[in-house]
């Protein structure tokens, strides 16, 4: 059997601090209890998405990240993904630390050059192999390589999934990360309005912002998006995060 | 007046009441036969599945898919193009443990951190035993084919049978079962239709079959290429297998024979296609080509009779205006009478003048060698899902477009037949506006929907406009989420902040 990832492997996406209620418990039946689970009242969002924002001041069910010692009243600030959803929610936590000291509890942090990525973005900031400020200039159909170019005995397919790639050239203003030399960097993303390609960021002549930049190559399947690879020489935006525009 | 005479009078009151109710109801459902609205049955139950800790979303929850557990019918799954709210490494499912009363998001579904997706493509189906869920996916991120499997009650987060997945197919439609008698008793067999870009000869129709699914991963897979015939360089995304008890297994899909224009400017075609049914007597071990056409000049002697040649409809890249938002490309559904595999029913999309689609359902009797002529014909729908209960009942889902303009709607029908396809009887599921949403993702309401039957019941999902209006749901309909259904109001999980309309699964049983 494959392994399964480890949950201290997994991000984060809904980070707060919360007061544990009651140990060995949950608030909804479809949970199951163990000595895991304890009913946490949600005291701060530091971070995580809008449709459990809602969830401020109440209480929700939390499946800690191992067997440990917890006790009502406790307060730490929890690292959590989403388990299940009901009549209330259910988070499995990746890892608990303590309030006191935590990096988690600080404010967004600047980052070089004074420029300001929000904290919902730094993650993907330390993901990426390139992040750059500038100005989108041109987007267009990706040039056809030789390879491409070359009469193949059967077309690329028609799926509903087809991702209709395009460029974007971006005149960087600043570079952040990486290495690239201050000047232009092309982007290749999928055009396709498919769900496959949910939240990926399409680009427009005009769009000014801070750009995280993956290196990676278009997957060998049709419907994929692109798979990171360091040794490609092609950029994409995988995510809704790896675009932030400028703060006016 | 005397105690026996007494009950004796009470008793034929009340039969005079139930006779006047049941003419009541059969005027009724004469009268609102061709409206469908006002006469649902008992039973009838109609529930908007996003659960109240989810007030607030505003996704296109869209192409859903729903099994019920054939041995403990109160145990049902549904799925939907739905994201984890709180990310993670799991897509979810929605998860009812009491016939679909209530419903929860469960995160089981192998995807990717911080997917905004949740899953690609995503079917699930429980084995006869209900002892096991499978399902077949188009993982987020890679959109690499993948085939799942869990147990049952527990639901632990699915595991992946065969890793890493395979790239190049699309639109996984799942089907499992279980062999109850003779050899092979008691392995599950799950067949997994999809449109497989990678197999040979451009004839793309798969069906990815495991003859003994409970074992493994790795488990054995084997790919039966079910299309026979020269194709345009593929078939279409659609293939559908399903399974009776007595080892017969159907299957329907478009062979592409033609097209014309670009799906990159929207403008394709299928100019020609064939409406394809196969059949294997044995589980899938002889390779689905127990039905054959006859010799010329009669047909063509290859596996899979073409119920219906050189058949149009586009495909569509985006949906527009005129097709309610929603994409465009076929439909296509089959239901086989678990009482006798002999009987099929098939459903399949089509263009005709002044319908971008409309769907026929037709008959066989003879295990697919000949077919009715139609016995329905629906314009400017789709969607179409057909299923067979224990009684013999045939049902449909569809959703259809009426009206255009501001008075364009997304109509929901579900219809069933008790005497094989004569005549119907009409239900409306909704009747909700097409321009709103506003579509932010294709498809809008979804590539498909699912009925199935188990036992004399019929079960059925379909994503639709969530507007709280008891106008849109003229047969009823409950809420989980926080909904003013006076002001028409989506209200956030606070039971105060309004929540825009957008696209829900919608679950029914009757």
């Amino acid at each position: 059997m494959p392994k399964q990832s480890k949950q201290t492997d997994e991000k984060a996406n809904f980070v707060f601090k919360g007061t544990i209620k009651k140990v060995k418990s949950a608030n909804m039946s479809e949970v199951p209890v163990s000595d895991r689970t304890a009913i946490v009242k949600v005291d701060e969002v530091i971070d995580g998405p809008p449709d459990l924002a809602g969830f401020l001041g109440q209480e929700i069910t939390v499946e800690l990240s191992s067997k440990r010692a917890v006790r009502a009243g406790q307060r730490m600030i929890f690292h959590t993904v989403g388990w299940i959803y009901g009549a209330s929610v259910a988070v499995r936590s990746v890892r608990e630390e303590p309030i006191k000291g935590s990096r988690a509890a600080k404010s967004a942090t600047r980052v070089k050059r004074g420029a300001d990525i929000p904290l919902a973005s730094q993650g993907h900031f330390s993901d990426a192999d390139l992040v750059v400020a500038g100005r989108v200039i041109n987007v267009r159909i990706p040039p056809v390589s030789a390879q491409a170019g070359k009469r193949t005995a059967r077309p690329s397919p028609i799926t509903e999934h087809d991702p209709i790639w395009r460029e974007a050239v971006i005149k960087i203003s600043d570079v952040l990360k990486g290495e690239k030399t201050p000047g232009q960097v092309t982007v290749r993303f999928p055009d396709s309005s498919d769900v496959m390609f949910h939240g990926v960021p399409k680009f427009e002549p005009g769009q000014e912002g801070y750009f995280m930049l993956h290196r990676g190559e278009a997957t060998k399947s049709t419907v994929g998006r692109a798979q990171k690879s360091k040794s490609a020489d092609t950029y994409f935006a995988l995510d809704a995060q790896d675009f932030q525009p400028f703060e006016k | 007046m005397p105690a026996r005479k007494r009950v004796k009078k009470a008793t034929a009151k009340k039969s005079a009441r139930r006779t006047a109710a049941k003419k009541a109801g059969k005027k009724a459902s004469r009268k609102g036969a061709t409206s469908g609205i006002g006469q649902a049955p008992p039973g009838f139950f109609l529930i908007n599945m996003i659960p109240q800790s989810l007030s607030g979303e505003t996704g296109q929850d869209s192409e859903p898919h729903l099994t019920v557990n054939p041995a403990n019918p109160n145990i049902i799954i549904g799925t939907a193009f739905s994201p984890n709210p709180g990310g993670g490494a799991l897509g979810p499912v929605y998860k009812s443990l009491n016939g679909g009363a209530t419903w929860v998001v469960a995160a089981i579904v192998p995807s990717q951190a911080g997917s905004a997706l949740g899953t690609g493509d995503i079917t699930t189906s429980f084995n006869r035993t209900g002892t096991k869920l499978y399902g077949g996916i188009l993982r987020a991120g890679t959109g690499a084919l993948t085939f799942l499997r869990t147990t049952v009650p527990a639901f632990p987060p699915m595991t992946i049978l065969n890793p890493p997945g395979r790239p190049s197919a699309d639109q996984p439609f799942t089907h499992a079962t279980t062999v109850t008698s003779g050899v092979g008793a008691g392995q599950d067999r799950v067949y997994i239709g999809d449109n497989d870009f990678a197999a040979p000869g451009g004839k793309t129709q798969t069906i990815d079959q495991s003859l003994n699914a409970g074992v493994g991963p790795p488990t054995a897979f084997n790919s039966v290429r079910v299309e026979k015939r020269a194709t345009v360089s593929q078939d279409g995304p659609q293939c559908r297998p399903v399974a009776h008890a007595d080892g017969t297994v159907y299957a329907a899909f478009y062979g592409w024979r033609a097209l014309t224009g670009s799906f990159p400017a929207n403008t394709l075609v299928i100019t020609s296609a064939d409406v394809v049914v196969v059949r294997d007597d044995k589980w899938g071990t002889t390779g689905f080509v127990s039905l054959k056409e006859p010799p010329a000049p009669l047909g063509d002697g290859l596996a899979g009779v073409r119920v219906i040649k050189r058949v149009s409809f586009p495909f569509m890249r985006n949906g527009t205006a005129p097709t309610g938002q929603q994409r465009i490309g076929g439909t296509i559904s089959i239901a086989v009478d678990p009482n006798n595999s002999n009987n099929v029913f098939l459903a399949f999309g089509a263009k005709a003048l002044g319908s971008f689609l409309t769907i026929h359902v037709r008959r066989s009797t003879n295990r697919g060698v000949t077919w009715s002529n139609d016995l329905l014909s629906i314009p400017n729908a789709t969607n179409a899902a057909l299923a067979i209960n224990s009684a013999g009942v045939v049902g449909l889902l569809y959703q259809q477009v009426t009206g255009t303009g501001a008075a364009q709607r997304w109509v929901t029908h579900f219809r069933r037949s008790g005497n094989g396809g004569v005549t119907w009887i009409v239900l409306v599921l909704a009747t909700v506006p097409a321009t709103t949403p506003v579509k932010t993702i294709d498809p809008y309401i979804g590539d498909y929907d699912h009925l199935v039957a188990v036992g004399p019941r019929f079960y059925g999902i379909f994503s639709t406009n969530n507007t709280p209006n008891m106008a849109n749901f003229p047969n009823g309909v409950v809420y989980q989420r926080n909904a003013n259904f006076t002001t028409h109001t989506l209200l956030n999980v606070n039971k105060s902040s309004p929540v825009a309309p957008s696209i829900d699964p919608f679950f029914f049983k009757l």
